[in-house]
């Protein structure tokens, strides 16, 4: 859904960097030297960035709040 | 370990976030118990509690107040053992935050940042105002669509890891026992250089044809080189003396940390002595 705020198994922080990974990443740079410059030392928290997929913003898509009035659910 | 040896550290590296030292004359169930202390049983705070009053995300309430937990929140060292006090003394001393976030044109990152600390609720009283501070501003908790709004009260408490990873101040902590790596007959140049290459962690080092130890620190005890070459090198350990690593998320220096743990560990032996003495105070019998 969006990043986790922890690195599942270790517990460091990992939140806050994901957006400068992702940018970076779909700049072309490599994912690993990016991890690398971050300082994501671990393997297990460097495959929170590499299997992550930002799929809220797809669910956003969906929402219908503010366009939809309570009285059309209305019975 | 020699009986009168006394045990020695040596600082490897100290920085905020983490603290490597060198344990000599020690033992595996010590560095463990400080280990284990530094992990679960050094209070600091996490939201604990969060009221929502609006949340049109597309996150569940649920979810949402489980990102705000993980959330690393940071006090000063100093104003750290006053909180330590109040957890102690078993009241409750609860950090307060507010959240209101509404997108009203775009879709908007709703960050941790955006907390704001409203000041301590119950018991806490300090010579000056403590003050809490989220980590890292830039952690994500959530996507709001245009006109989604979000609206919230957060509570932090003290607590510890063991109720809790939100109440985990470590990352990883770990120890390392110092490599023993014995080179039992002169090998020729060829075999040197090829057991030098074959080290994944390029311990040795081939120098005019012999082959020495040039980087113990660096050897994980793989026996990688003992497998391919059992009569030239052994590998074994020195469980007496290793290397602590100690990483903290932020709430803590990673100092701090190991510094709490051990009080925590010193005031639980000295509890149990003083159980044990009154018990044989008390004619010192087993009840029958």
């Amino acid at each position: 859904m969006i990043i986790p705020v922890r690195c599942f198994t270790c517990g460091s922080l990992i939140g806050d960097k994901w957006y400068e990974y992702a940018r970076r990443v779909s700049n072309g740079e490599d994912p690993g030297k990016v991890l690398d410059d971050l300082g994501v030392k671990r393997y297990c928290c460097r495959r929170m960035f590499l299997s992550h997929t930002e799929i809220i913003d797809k669910i956003l898509l969906y929402t219908r709040v503010g366009e939809v009035e309570e009285e059309e659910f209305a019975p | 370990m020699k009986p009168s040896s006394s045990l020695r550290v040596k600082v490897v590296e100290n920085t905020y976030d983490k603290l490597v030292i060198e344990v000599e004359n020690t033992r595996p169930a010590f560095l463990n118990s400080l280990r284990r202390a530094s992990i679960s049983e050094v209070p600091i705070l996490a939201i604990d509690e969060v009221v929502i009053y609006e949340n049109d995300s597309v996150m569940w309430d649920e979810v949402l107040a489980h990102r705000l937990a993980l959330v690393p929140l940071k006090v000063d060292p100093s104003d750290y053992e006053v909180l330590l006090d109040c957890y102690k003394s078993g009241e409750d001393c609860a950090a307060v935050f507010v959240l209101d976030e509404e997108a009203v044109e775009r879709v908007k990152t709703v960050y941790s940042g955006h907390l704001r600390f409203e000041g301590f609720e119950g018991a806490v009283e300090a010579p000056r105002r403590i003050n809490v501070e989220v980590v890292s501003k830039k952690i994500p908790l959530v996507k709001l669509a245009r006109g989604q709004r979000l609206r919230l009260t957060a509570i932090a408490r003290m607590g510890v890891g063991r109720d809790h990873a939100k109440w985990q101040p470590t990352a990883a902590v770990a120890y390392k026992f110092k490599a023993r790596i014995n080179i039992l007959r002169e090998p020729t140049t060829e075999e040197a250089e090829a057991l030098a290459s074959l080290c994944p962690r390029k311990v040795f080092k081939v120098v005019d044809g012999r082959l020495i130890v040039d980087n113990l620190d660096a050897c994980n005890t793989c026996r990688e080189c003992q497998d391919k070459y059992p009569d030239i090198v052994s590998v074994g350990w020195d469980d007496s003396s290793a290397t602590f690593f100690i990483e903290s998320v932020g709430p803590l220096p990673a100092w701090k940390i190991l510094l709490t743990a051990a009080d925590i560990l010193e005031e639980r032996a000295s509890g149990f002595l003083k159980a044990v003495e009154a018990a044989i105070g008390d004619g010192g019998k087993p009840e029958s």
